[in-house]
């Protein structure tokens, strides 16, 4: 598994898409250009830019600062 | 002792411009919003409770500025109010008409803006830009809430960090509303039983809805069915109710437990905090 796949499936698992197992799969069954177009907001995941919520219209809900 | 709340989510009305087929108000299309005694009610409401922290949703709030400039004209401590708008951005066509529009809230401290691939159909990107550069002059905080149906939809991510640096909180979309009735929800692949143990994200604040009161839920109305069960006329009945005490207070598997629902009888079809609740409470019924 490349370095790159590793990275995208973590930050799946970060959004609450996926168990860690679903997302090595799902990451494996993408093409490259849909692997690079998620590579801007995986990267903007680690810097803190992007975040989950709690899926309601409340704003400012994450659940995992909950 | 008067409760100090963290937070109070008004909706001055449902109206709104776009049409976009996940929204969870796409149900409700009445327009006249709150009215002058609802109004009240949420100006006592903020004072009373020593509100910090007020945010305005909907339908699209800045079809409604007359009404929030009202309820933020009748609370003392207004200075002090932490105010926050989400919008759908309709009105930023040019830097000018942005500036302007944001200007003409009287009191506004952070500006939400609802941009994913569904609310892309009604909004340029241009105005994303000038809705970014408009809150840095104005030294108004701004971030994007973006609902996902799939995975794939956070390509968007991309070309928003290349407008500025701002913060994305990324939702899944729940069937509710309209994403119910289109069947846009995003689903997952297995319950996550984890979520049992987690409490309700938004304890601590409450909402209020016209045409409806007072809850600890902005989805309500939904989990409710036909009439309004978990909403209240006053702050005070809701604090005292024991919705607004089992969802603060609790985790979804002990709710669970005091509501007679077992873990077997929930589809978990979405493992969010939210979806759990309303299914636990769907299947209670009316709480006495």
């Amino acid at each position: 598994m490349k370095n790159k796949d590793k990275v995208l499936a973590a930050f799946l698992v970060s959004m609450g898409m996926f168990s860690a197992l679903q997302a090595t799969k799902y990451i494996a069954s993408l093409s490259d250009a849909d692997k690079n177009a998620l590579v801007p907001a995986a990267a903007a995941s680690n810097d803190g830019t992007v975040t989950l919520l709690c899926s309601t219209d409340w704003p400012d809900t994450n659940p995992k600062k909950a | 002792m008067v409760t100090r709340l963290s937070g109070f989510v008004v909706v001055p009305g449902y109206a709104c411009n776009f049409f976009c087929e996940h929204c969870v108000a796409g149900g409700r299309r009445e327009r006249g919003g709150l009215s002058q005694k609802e109004m009240r009610l949420v100006t006592d409401a903020i004072a009373r409770y020593k509100v910090r922290s007020i945010f305005f949703t909907g339908g699209e709030p800045s079809l409604y500025i007359r009404k929030i400039n009202r309820i933020l004209g009748g609370v003392d401590q207004a200075r002090r109010l932490n105010v926050t708008v989400t919008t759908n951005g309709w009105f930023a066509t040019t830097p000018k008409r942005t500036v302007d529009k944001l200007m003409s809230f009287s009191k506004l401290d952070s500006v939400q803006l609802s941009y994913d691939k569904f609310h892309k159909k009604f909004l340029p990107e241009g105005n994303v830009l000038n809705l970014f550069e408009a809150c840095k002059k104005l030294k108004k905080r701004f971030s994007v809430v973006m609902s996902v149906q799939s995975p794939l939809d956070l390509q968007l991510v991309g070309p928003l960090k290349k407008i500025g640096k701002f913060t994305i909180g990324i939702q899944h979309v729940l069937p509710l509303g309209a994403a119910k009735t289109n069947g846009l929800g995003y689903k997952r692949q297995s319950f996550d039983k984890q979520v049992l143990f987690e409490r309700c994200p938004v304890r601590g604040k409450i909402a209020y809805m016209p045409g409806y009161g007072f809850s600890a839920c902005c989805i309500a109305p939904e989990i409710a069915g036909r009439g309004k069960p978990y909403f209240y006329p006053t702050p005070e009945k809701l604090l005292e109710s024991r919705f607004y005490n089992l969802v603060s207070r609790h985790t979804f598997k002990e709710i669970g437990k005091k509501l007679n629902i077992s873990e077997a009888d929930i589809s978990g079809e979405n493992s969010s905090p939210c979806m759990v609740c309303a299914e636990m409470f769907a299947k209670a019924g009316r709480l006495k």
